[in-house]
């Protein structure tokens, strides 16, 4: 199950980790966001979805709008939302880790 | 091909003050995705998702981004908006049941009364806190009025009031038709007579819907104080486990009929089997289940809110 961090981040692949984790490589608007998460992550999440995280995001804090170019408006990620993405990316690796070392003996003893 | 506005239109969803920091972004992104094409189902199902999210937010009804005392709000007034739906179920179950206890002896009917009585305890104590909720919200009003309030509720107070009139106006040609038929023909053999109590008993569930936007409407922009909250979350507290006593009442009602007098719910004669199942009892017991899941929501937010309003 899903924990939910102080941030409101979780630990599996919802659009506020994608979102942060786009925008770790750079300011994008919605269009960029939603093509770069469907190419690192194979996710494809629909406008209402990616606006409700966007929303709830910069009400955290953890993202911020820059100005609007024709209608577009690019966010990036604050120090708050690396703090956090930082966070949730440490939870990910701890939890990818004990998998990782549990796997190993059950695939040797398959293989 | 997509036409222009298309985007505009599909962001109806959103509430004006979030379309109004978001909209032209969310438009943007809607067009590039869009790519000139049609938009298909899931676009308009993600965006129309989308904004009923955002308006359950924007009205304290899920997330925590609103303060406390609004969540507590919100709560309450779930409760009074499944009261509403739960109002119409008992009116349809009070009809449903007429004359129950004559379709047996007293001790096999025993649970069945029993369970009504329960139905009808409920229902009064329903009242009950929906009047004290409404006394305690009283004191607000004139605040309310001082400060123009009046204009923002006008328009559904006003619709409610219409529709009030019109039921009720239709209620005398009706009757005087249902006086010149027999108890057959009123009940289901006259078939224009049977449409034309269907489209009523619609304007009536219209008239509760309308009435309870409206107090919905006026309750949501009242000044109340902390003490007057305080009281108005209990009686919703209190509402809510009303109405799941109720329900479970009405289902004890239908079980107990169903093995003491079946042929009373299948609309058999005396001493036959039918199933004894009805539509308007599904109907009824569907309604009911449904405010009751609503009416635990909200009392749900309320204990979950009243702790960070105490915590404040």
């Amino acid at each position: 199950m899903a924990a939910t961090a102080p941030t409101g981040l979780r630990r599996s692949n919802d659009p506020p980790v994608l979102i942060l984790t786009s925008l770790a490589s750079g300011p994008k608007h919605g269009h960029a966001l939603a093509k770069d998460i469907e190419a690192f992550a194979g996710v494809r999440i629909g406008p209402g979805a990616l606006y409700g995280a966007i929303t709830r995001l910069e009400e955290r804090g953890l993202i911020e709008p820059l100005d609007a170019e024709d209608r577009r408006r690019p966010y990036r990620i604050t120090a708050a939302g690396a703090s956090a993405l930082a966070d949730a990316v440490s939870d990910m690796r701890r939890i990818a880790d004990v998998g990782a070392s549990r796997l190993g003996p059950l695939l040797g003893a398959i293989g | 091909m997509s036409r222009p506005g298309d985007a505009d239109r599909l962001l109806r969803w959103y509430p004006a003050p979030w379309r109004a920091r978001y909209g032209d972004e969310l438009a943007a992104l809607v067009e590039d995705e869009l790519a000139g094409g049609r938009p298909g189902l899931r676009l308009r199902l993600s965006l129309a998702h989308g904004g009923l999210l955002e308006r359950a937010r924007g009205a304290a009804v899920v997330g925590d981004s609103r303060p406390a005392d609004e969540r507590v709000r919100a709560g309450a007034l779930l409760v009074l908006v499944a009261w509403a739906a739960a109002d119409l179920a008992g009116g349809a179950f009070a009809k449903t049941s007429e004359h129950f206890g004559a379709s047996g002896t007293s001790a096999a009917l025993g649970p069945a009364r029993t369970a009504h009585a329960v139905v009808v305890a409920c229902g009064i104590a329903g009242g009950l806190v929906l009047l004290t909720g409404a006394l305690v919200a009283l004191g607000a009003v004139p605040g309310f009025t001082r400060v123009g309030g009046w204009r923002a509720v006008r328009g559904p107070l006003v619709r409610a009031a219409v529709m009030t009139a019109l039921t009720a106006g239709a209620v005398v040609p009706l009757s005087v038709w249902a006086h010149h038929l027999g108890v057959a023909q009123r009940n289901g053999a006259d078939l224009a007579y049977g449409l034309a109590f269907l489209a009523w008993a619609a304007m009536v569930a219209a008239t509760v819907g309308l009435w309870a936007a409206a107090v919905v409407s006026v309750a949501r922009r009242l000044e109340l104080g902390p003490r007057a909250l305080a009281v108005e979350a209990v009686l919703a507290l209190v509402g809510a486990a009303a109405l799941a006593v109720l329900t479970a009442a009405v289902g004890t009602w239908w079980v107990a009929m169903a093995s003491a007098a079946p042929w009373y719910l299948g609309a058999g004669r005396p001493g036959t089997h039918p199933a004894p199942v009805s539509p308007q009892l599904v109907a009824i017991v569907v309604v009911l289940v449904v405010a009751t899941v609503t009416a635990a929501f909200g009392a749900s937010r309320i204990i979950r809110s009243r702790g960070a309003l105490l915590a404040a």
